[in-house]
């Protein structure tokens, strides 16, 4: 039995922006805004869905997108407003998780940078799903742009996730490389 | 030993100088000199002192191959242990102290220890200290054993950067075959990166100064450098590839300063070409350990890169060819150098502080200092990482590499390639994939190896104080296993890990045996190559963001309210409120549901959907109870079992419709739960037919509790009837609040009448505030978990892996009838039927009710008088406020057959006394969680 509140920083405002350099390079990292967020679980769902398939690295669109989680599982991004439960005539299983998720938008020239601080994601290695650990975390990680980048975590887990991002972007060390011609 | 600095030469910028203190005596160096060239700079012999017996030890090697140069180091921002000196790079105002000796290096009381090296052998600690017992001698060989030690000043904020990396081919090493192979990568468009772990290219091009490809080595250098990153290749310097893991991950360890941690690069290559180049081997001969005794290579490269000329009358005792060149170049920088062939006899030296003459035979030369080398050992710690073989090459008396592992290649003198020429050849063709044959080597030496028998102290470890006759003591005792030979001897286990002592030591017992070196084999390669300091694999995973824990959505409710937050199973959740010691705010909550009620953030409890038109007939097979006649609109709790019968979680499963169920886990189990689920989903079912979705953090719970629990949740202003007639125990409804969804349900984990309320987590505050609103002028307010685990403990509710443990199963909590009667099979159904499951004396759930007013310690063992065996134990204790009295739950041999008998328990010293009872202890009816 043990009073461990002054161990743990509460949580962020929803309104903090890290900004920082990561090998030279500006870096932002603030909360990001989904409207609505559908899990969807079919054989055959990622066909069936009528809305742009992310995977990795595909650039997702400014309107309603779908990230590819698994072989059998999306996750609609501000997608139509779907009713929970197994869909019978489409043979899916739908759960609302608007509030299950928090995202992040990293931004900026340095923002690869920022995020090879936690994973293992490069450009050239694409992916069929956008599901990876970053910095220990679940998550899931796709570009909104050529040096944007969003990642959602569980919402239980965005107060951890915050921490990392915001002690690698302090730790970052003055790496520069000489680009590729 | 005189080492000197010369007026030219090396890599050094004379125009920065660098001073410094070594030992309390001021002294200068120049940038671009490591702590071992600055020292031997300016005449410095002994450096350290040996481990066992504190034997005066001079730097040997010129870089990672260094055993003795090892130092506590105190920049401005703090001190630092075990820095190693050839490798790092010195700095202004750096006080370097020698370790392992006091009040220094140069004079050291504890090296009259060497004395009593005739019974200090190996092997000496496990035979004297065995009687009368070893913890009486081990604090004292604790304090003398050791080097750096960890000081109050210890650099702060010392925290290592972590990045993730990939690249087409990785060229470890930048001498001249690494070079070489990286920019003719580069050229044909691959991604490259290059690491070199001096802060130069060039590798051991400076030791003699020869030009290559027709320039001097730091035009050849400058172009290949230019080359490589004009083509787009990488090239980071001061950084150590220090391990190869699994899927061609590479472990890179780059350095900055001294007193700043370094980078790990965790990178991924697809393609690695290994030039690390080669190591000199000391020759073992008797004082072979003086200071002033150096390899040949160090002595070079002292010279080539820093200036500094390590001794004014040298002795070269090479077996090779290049011993002759060497001597050329040290005679052209002022050295009186004389050469001995260690082939042609014995060699001795002798001095005390330091080496003053060498002989062989009636040969003797007064010296300052003896280059020393029985040829080359190619640096192949990361081919062994990586899985790649060895083989022994008698020509040049080392291992080289064998069969490749996947995706790696050595070249240069790592392959054995020691002709600069060749392996320039070599390393072009393998980075540009083209066929390459190795030419006849042009570098032969005479075999020189340890030879035991021979007269005298002859050291194999220098840091480690390992003797040839450590080596045959080993034999003698039958540790011939090269293992058992490393753990008696303790042989190459020192912080160079055996990188000078490895073959001449596998060579000893080789003829002591009458095997050949690779029968006798070697020990295994383990990451890391050269010591990294834990901050490198920690990075910035410290603190709060070491095991982060979960968050509720209303923690800052909580913290806003005067929680006590603590750690419960993986989350960060309200202990108890305000600013009371938390024993008696628990016991106040708990009486507070009891006469009122309470509210709870229940918000962790698993919500994990099943879907699918198999869901049923799913739920029905993982749960031990039968679920498949459980209603719409229903719940029950049930358990969720091991193949083996063992409890794995409880919970309750709500059925939302024919094909949708949602399983409410314990709140720490909720991923763990969903993991099992997902496992069965795709073993014997059908996958496409049943999906699983944990939805636990989209949702946030909220539990109504206590005799006015009903009055507070009306407050709501739900379309749901509360009443119990309407609304019975284990029933749920859905319904919508203030737009959004919200789930009720009777369920209970107090034994009173409770709600359990969910919305989405964006509500959550909204419906807190409500509740909380209204419950106050009723007594209802918010509780935590430490009245909570009261109130359940009095109505003998059970808390998964506290009052359950790796053995129990659902009939010793007295849940019997699915183990008998239920019909279809489940996980865990064979389990429940072995011959352990149906032992009589299996441990089952009791209470226990302490005799006197003192709450039994939980963990306290049930014994029995004689001889104190464990029947039991107590899972959980507390404080009754509710029964006035002290309550406990226990697991019991036999439990249910010995109620009312008296039982005696052990606890840390103490005995206590208590009867078995039945868990329930409050509201033994169940009327209230009916009400």
């Amino acid at each position: 039995m043990r009073d461990d509140t002054h161990k743990w920083d509460a949580p962020f405002p929803a309104s903090s922006v890290l900004t920082g350099e990561v090998d030279g390079k500006a870096c932002r990292v603030s909360s990001a805004n989904m409207h609505r967020l559908t899990l969807i679980s079919g054989s055959g769902v990622q066909t069936s869905s009528e809305l742009p398939l992310i995977g990795w690295p595909e650039i997702a669109p400014d309107g309603p997108f779908a990230l590819s989680l698994r072989r059998d599982r999306i996750l609609e991004v501000n997608g139509p407003a779907r009713t929970d439960g197994w869909d019978e005539l489409k043979s899916l299983a739908i759960s609302d998780m608007t509030d299950g998720y928090h995202a992040f938008s990293v931004d900026g020239p340095g923002a690869l940078g920022l995020l090879h601080r936690g994973a293992d994601v490069f450009a050239e290695t694409p992916s069929a799903s956008v599901a990876r650990l970053i910095f220990g975390l679940p998550a899931l990680v796709y570009r909104t742009g050529e040096t944007a980048f969003s990642l959602v975590f569980t919402r239980a887990q965005a107060v951890a996730a915050y921490s990392a991002l915001s002690t690698a972007l302090r730790h970052c060390a003055p790496v520069r490389f000489k680009e590729r011609p | 030993m005189s080492g000197t600095r010369l007026s030219s030469g090396g890599l050094i910028d004379r125009a920065r100088r660098i001073d410094f203190n070594f030992d309390g005596r001021s002294m200068h160096g120049f940038g671009g000199d490591t702590l071992a060239s600055a020292l031997l700079a300016n005449g410095t012999g002994i450096v350290g002192r040996s481990f066992k017996y504190h034997r005066p030890r001079g730097v040997w090697g010129g870089w990672f191959d260094e055993p003795n140069a090892i130092f506590s180091v105190r920049t401005p921002k703090g001190s630092l242990p075990n820095v190693l000196g050839t490798t790092t790079a010195l700095a202004p105002g750096m006080d370097i102290r020698s370790v392992n000796a006091w009040p220094n290096a140069g004079f050291d009381v504890k090296g009259g220890l060497d004395l009593f090296s005739p019974w200090l052998k190996a092997g000496f600690y496990y035979k004297t200290f065995m009687k009368p017992d070893w913890h009486l001698f081990e604090p004292m060989i604790r304090r003398m054993a050791g080097l750096g030690t960890l000081e109050p000043d210890m650099v702060e904020g010392y925290t290592a950067d972590q990045v993730h990396a990939q690249c087409d081919l990785l060229v470890v090493g930048g001498g001249a075959a690494g070079l070489a192979a990286a920019e003719a990568a580069a050229r044909q468009g691959k991604t490259v990166w290059l690491v070199e772990d001096h802060d130069t290219l060039g590798g051991g091009l400076y030791r003699m100064g020869d030009r290559i490809e027709g320039l001097q080595p730091t035009d050849w250098v400058a172009a290949r450098k230019a080359a490589i990153e004009d083509a787009g290749g990488r090239i980071l310097t001061h950084t150590t590839a220090f391990g190869v893991f699994d899927h061609r991950l590479y472990g890179l360890a780059r350095q900055s300063a001294v007193d700043v941690a370094p980078t790990l690069y965790r990178l991924r290559a697809k393609e690695c070409l290994l030039a690390s180049g080669a190591i000199d081997r000391p020759v073992t001969f008797g004082n072979n350990d003086l200071p002033g005794i150096m390899s040949l290579e160090a002595g070079l490269e002292y010279l080539g890169r820093y200036g500094v000329r390590v001794g004014n009358a040298i002795a070269i005792a090479a077996n090779h060819a290049q011993a002759a060149s060497a001597a050329a170049r040290l005679s052209e920088a002022g050295a009186k150098v004389s050469l001995f062939d260690p082939a042609k006899g014995d060699l001795a030296a002798s001095g005390r502080r330091g080496v003053k003459a060498l002989r062989q035979g009636k040969r003797a030369e007064a010296v300052d200092c003896v280059l020393a080398s029985a040829g080359w050992t190619p640096v192949l710690h990361l081919w062994r990482h990586a899985g790649g073989k060895l083989r022994w090459d008698e020509a040049l008396a080392t291992f080289l590499p064998a069969e490749a592992p996947a995706g790696m290649r050595a070249i240069g003198a790592a392959n054995g390639t020691f002709d600069l020429d060749q392996a320039l050849a070599e390393a072009r063709a393998f980075a540009m994939g083209e066929p390459y044959s190795q030419a006849t080597t042009r570098f032969t030496l005479t075999p020189t190896l340890p030879k035991p028998g021979a007269k005298g102290r002859q050291w194999i470890d220098f840091q480690h104080d390992v003797t040839l006759k450590d080596i045959e003591l080993a034999e003698r005792e039958n540790y011939v296993s090269v293992e058992h030979l490393k753990r008696y001897t303790t042989l190459s286990m020192a912080s160079d890990q055996g990188k000078t002592s490895n073959i001449p030591g596998l060579a000893a017992m080789a003829a002591l045996t009458g095997k050949t070196i690779p029968e006798v084999g070697t020990t295994t390669f383990r990451p890391p190559f050269v010591p990294v300091p834990l901050a490198l694999y920690h990075g910035h995973h410290g603190g709060q963001n070491f095991r982060p824990l979960k968050r509720l959505a209303l923690e800052n409710v909580h913290r806003s309210s005067g929680a006590a937050l603590g750690e419960y199973g993986g989350w960060l959740r309200p202990a108890w409120y305000g600013d009371r010691p938390g024993p008696e705010a628990a016991q106040s909550e708990a009486r507070m549901v009891r006469d009122a009620g309470g509210i709870l953030d229940a918000s962790p409890l698993g919500k994990i959907e099943v879907m699918g038109p198999d869901a049923e007939a799913f739920v029905n097979f993982v749960y031990y109870n039968t679920m498949k006649t459980l209603k719409p609109g229903f719940l029950r709790y049930g358990f969720l079992l091991t193949e083996r019968g063992v409890i794995f979680d409880d919970g309750v499963v709500f059925r939302m419709g024919p094909n949708r169920f949602v399983i409410s886990s314990s709140s720490s189990h909720a991923e763990g739960v969903t993991g099992m689920l997902e496992s069965w989903r795709q073993d014997g079912n059908d996958p496409d037919r049943i999906f699983v979705h944990d939805t636990t953090n989209h949702w946030s719970t909220v539990t109504v509790t206590g005799p006015k629990a009903r009055d507070v949740t009306r407050s709501l202003g739900l379309d749901v009837d509360l009443s119990a007639d309407a609304f019975p125990h284990m029933t749920f409804r859905e319904t919508v609040w203030r737009d959004v969804a919200l789930r009720i349900a009777r369920v209970s984990f107090t034994g009173e009448v409770s709600f359990e309320i969910s919305v989405p987590a964006s509500s959550a505050k909204a419906l807190w505030t409500a509740l909380a609103d209204a419950g106050r002028p009723l007594g209802v307010r918010p509780m935590g978990i430490e009245a909570l685990s009261i109130l359940r403990a009095e109505k003998g509710f059970i808390i998964i892996g506290k009052d359950t443990d790796g053995e129990t199963m659902p009939h010793d909590l007295g849940f019997t009838l699915p183990r008998t009667k239920k019909p279809t099979t489940f996980v865990g159904d064979r389990g429940l039927h072995t011959d352990a499951a149906n032992d009589p004396d299996r441990r089952q759930l009791v209470g226990l009710s302490a005799i006197g007013d003192t709450p039994l310690p939980t963990g306290a063992h049930l014994i029995d008088g004689t001889d104190r065996r464990s029947f039991g134990i107590v899972t959980s204790s507390y404080m009754s406020p509710n029964v006035n009295r002290p309550i406990a739950l226990g697991l019991v041999e036999r439990g249910t057959q010995r109620m009312g008998e008296t039982v005696t328990l052990f606890h840390l010293g103490q005995t206590y006394q208590a009867t078995l009872t039945s868990p329930v202890a409050f509201d033994r009816e169940g009327a209230r969680i009916h009400a």
